[in-house]
């Protein structure tokens, strides 16, 4: 198998890798379709139905995105239903629970006989595990719900053997105080690309780590930096020395502005490195994403929630005195304890909620959707022609109807 | 009349240049360079949307068969118009009506077997499990905040000192009555400076009595059956069983709910329910212990009967949310039960001395310690 690597020289953006086919690659587009109306109506519902309707909900979102995510003109389509996914929550309650009760109570009894130190490692370690296995399995639904020009997608590999690795890179990762945790995102993405299929053709992967490994360091440093500032204030509040000040400054520096921004950085610089080791069949694919576009949606949707907030006090205020304005605590805390307002109150925090769930919608998660579908380009799209669909039947059953009722991720 | 559309096969991910005609049975779709024709039965097709695109898929024996067509949608319209009636609904594979139905209700009947019954049987069976230095632990970390609501976010005042006479009286109470039960660890008792008549027992043994319980008192057994009512609910570990159920039931309300309506609700919601699993049951049991604790102390176990048939004639305009007995009725069942398992009277010494007595009802005029 060829390994690209992505090497600038000189400043010139080539790609000359014999991997990238010659001719012109191909964006993916992302459709600017309107979202406002279908994210009200489905966050309204889902309030009204007490959650019920949220599997419509998300099942429309997710035809959106993919539906409005296109390739040389054609669409990807997403062929799963609501009511799968409500199918696969029914199955969950009707038996999941009760196993679950049951588990932790033979936790208990185990932790009763061989001591409170192995029950909790045992409870602490039997949950995230089966969370990872739902995850793998989720994406095992999705990709079997996931078409293009009438093929389907669709994942081998066994939930077990993806917690096999998150384990073992787990331990690996813990061992080397977490220096080495891009490596542990590139094994897992590793696993899920090559067990991932479109119609004949096998996805395989191959992502450099070093492009990313620089920015881990760098916020691994100031995680360690975050640290130290923290010991300084506790220290500080414990002996009342000096340095408080400072360390709360550099604390709140690191947590608010240059930690998210190193985080988000990585992020980006992994998405590229991810993206353009990936290839499905002989389809190879790359990403320009700026994480300068990244950052910019993240602030201008904080920035967003905060007016909402801001917004909604003021409206909650304003509906239980008649007025707004500046209250002193013991006011208010004297008014809301004669039972004024409550209901006022109520009704801000219903209405702010709505909003921000319309805001994350529309101004985080398609902002971001069409940024990284926008920046990846894809190659020899042509040797598509090679690919058939391979004989296995339509999933259904049971079994899928369980991975949908953990559809956990996303 | 002709309409031209893009076809896939869904067997390679190519498109052909296609025309459609509309026939009684179905759809003809006409394929280049003499492929044979392909024919989609109107049941066999299925309509995604009808927009500036007609977007349409072939679903046959329930299976998707991955075949597509993408057509001019007003030319769609124009020739197909007449027939979507007979067109299929629905995606492949989905569900039928009545296997929703069955999960619906084996869903249901789960979370009513739950509310009703399995969640309390759950609790019962896994507090005594949980090791007791754990509850011991979680006691002292809910305990600050526990006391700041009942006294109403000042900090909150116990009454004596160790070694004072009302602390050594109380300790002594506390000794004769617990050595007539089984309780999985220490208790320890104290009086809180703070005017609502309650007591309750926090996780790990932690016992507390508000000043107006010595108060209201006329004698000490009196004091001593409610008392002993409280380390009934540390015998039976029912704070720990409330938690349980509590944690339990919030789990599965956010489970149904969704992560969507946020924890707020879920907070509230078991917030309410916590008073249900703090049941009657639970009641009884503590009423049970408390007779039995003070049998065995040679005290008389009707005093918590007297005590409560007092406070439930005097002043029922005055009481707030903190006080006990508005949340917790002290029912007329809960004090017959209490009288039948009393027995026949019998003669009984109190358990604490006139000296004794006098100490314990004077322990929160002891000056403060440190003030």
């Amino acid at each position: 198998m060829h390994v690209p690597t992505i090497e600038r020289t000189g400043g010139a953006a080539s790609f000359p890798e014999p991997a990238r086919p010659e001719g012109e690659g191909l964006r993916l587009e992302a459709v600017p379709a309107p979202l406002a109306g279908h994210v009200v109506k489905g966050i309204v519902l889902t309030i009204i139905t007490f959650g019920i309707y949220r599997f419509w909900y998300r099942t429309g979102l997710r035809r959106y995105y993919w539906n409005n995510t296109r390739l040389a003109g054609d669409r990807f389509e997403y062929t799963g239903t609501g009511k799968e996914l409500f199918i696969g929550f029914l199955i969950a309650i009707a038996i999941v629970i009760p196993i679950y009760l049951i588990v932790t109570l033979v936790g208990l009894v185990g932790g009763a006989v061989l001591g409170p130190v192995l029950a909790s490692i045992i409870g602490a370690l039997i949950m995230p595990a089966v969370i990872q296995i739902l995850t793998y399995r989720a994406r095992r639904y999705r990709l079997l719900r996931t078409r293009y020009r009438g093929l389907r997608f669709h994942q081998t590999g066994t939930g077990i053997g993806y917690l096999m690795r998150t384990l073992k890179w787990i331990i690996l990762t813990g061992l080397t105080l977490g220096i080495i945790y891009p490596y542990l995102r590139r094994a897992l993405e590793r696993y899920k690309i090559e067990h991932t299929w479109y119609g004949s053709a096998r996805g395989s992967f191959s992502a450099p780590v070093k492009p990313m490994m620089k920015m881990w360091l760098l916020m691994w440093g100031l995680v360690v930096l975050a640290m130290i500032a923290g010991a300084m204030v506790s220290t500080s509040l414990a002996l009342g020395s000096g340095g408080g000040a400072i360390g709360a400054l550099l604390l709140m520096i690191l947590m608010v502005v240059l930690l998210p921004v190193a985080w988000q950085a990585f992020r980006v610089r992994e998405f590229r490195a991810f993206v353009g080791g990936t290839k499905i069949g002989d389809v190879a694919l790359s990403s320009d994403l700026k994480t300068a576009s990244v950052v910019w949606v993240w602030i201008s949707y904080y920035l967003m929630l905060l007016v909402l907030l801001v917004g909604g006090f003021a409206l909650a205020t304003y509906l239980a005195v008649g007025r707004v304005g500046y209250f002193k605590p013991e006011d208010v805390q004297d008014y809301v304890a004669a039972g004024h307002g409550q209901f006022a109150i109520v009704i801000a925090i219903v209405l702010v909620g709505v909003l921000s769930a319309v805001v994350t919608e529309l101004y985080l998660r398609r902002r971001l959707w069409a940024l990284r579908a926008r920046s990846i380009t894809v190659y020899n799209l042509a040797s598509l022609d090679q690919v058939i669909q391979s004989a296995a039947q339509e999933a259904g059953g049971v079994g899928d109807a369980f991975d949908s009722g953990f559809d956990i991720a996303g | 009349m002709d309409v031209s559309g893009r076809y896939f096969d869904g067997v390679r991910p190519v498109a052909h240049e296609v025309r459609l005609r509309r026939l009684a049975q179905g759809i003809e779709i006409a394929l280049p360079e003499g492929r044979q024709q392909v024919l989609w039965l109107y049941p066999e097709t299925r309509i995604d949307e009808i927009g500036a695109e007609a977007h349409l898929h072939r679903v046959r024996e329930d299976l998707d068969t991955g075949e597509r067509l993408i057509v001019d949608g007003a030319a769609f319209s124009d020739v197909f118009g007449p027939v979507l009636k007979q067109v299929g609904r629905g995606r492949a594979g989905e569900a039928s009506r009545r296997r929703v139905l069955f999960w619906s209700l084996a869903a249901v009947a789960t979370l009513l077997f739950l509310y009703f019954a399995g969640l309390a049987a759950f609790a019962r069976l896994a507090a005594p499990l949980v090791p007791w230095r754990w509850e011991v632990a979680l006691g002292r970390s809910v305990e600050p905040q526990v006391l700041e609501i009942f006294s109403k976010g000042k900090p909150a005042q116990t009454c004596g000192a160790a070694g004072g006479a009302g602390k050594v009286a109380l300790e002594a109470m506390v000794a004769r009555l617990v050595a007539g039960g089984k309780l999985p660890g220490d208790v320890r008792v104290d009086v809180l400076d703070v005017g609502v008549t309650n007591a309750f027992a926090l996780p790990g043994g932690r016992i507390f009595l508000f000043r107006p319980v010595l108060e209201k008192a006329e004698d000490p057994d009196e004091v001593a059956g409610v008392l002993a009512h409280e380390i009934g609910h540390v015998v039976h570990r029912d704070s720990m069983r409330a938690l349980i159920h509590n944690g339990a039931l919030s789990l599965i309300v956010s489970a149904v709910l969704g992560d969507f309506t946020g924890s707020s609700t879920i907070a509230i919601l078991s917030n309410m329910m916590v008073r249900s699993a703090y049941s009657r049951e639970n009641e009884s049991e503590a009423d049970k212990v408390s007779v039995d604790l003070m049998r065995a102390a040679g005290a008389d176990p009707r005093a918590i009967n007297r005590f409560f048939g007092r406070l439930a004639s005097g002043e029922p305009g005055k009481r707030t949310i903190f006080d006990a007995f508005s949340s917790h009725p002290i029912t007329a069942d809960r004090i017959a039960e209490v009288e039948k398992l009393a027995g026949p009277p019998a003669p009984s010494t109190p358990v604490l001395d006139a000296a004794q007595w006098r100490a314990l009802k004077a322990i929160c005029q002891e000056p403060k310690p440190g003030s």
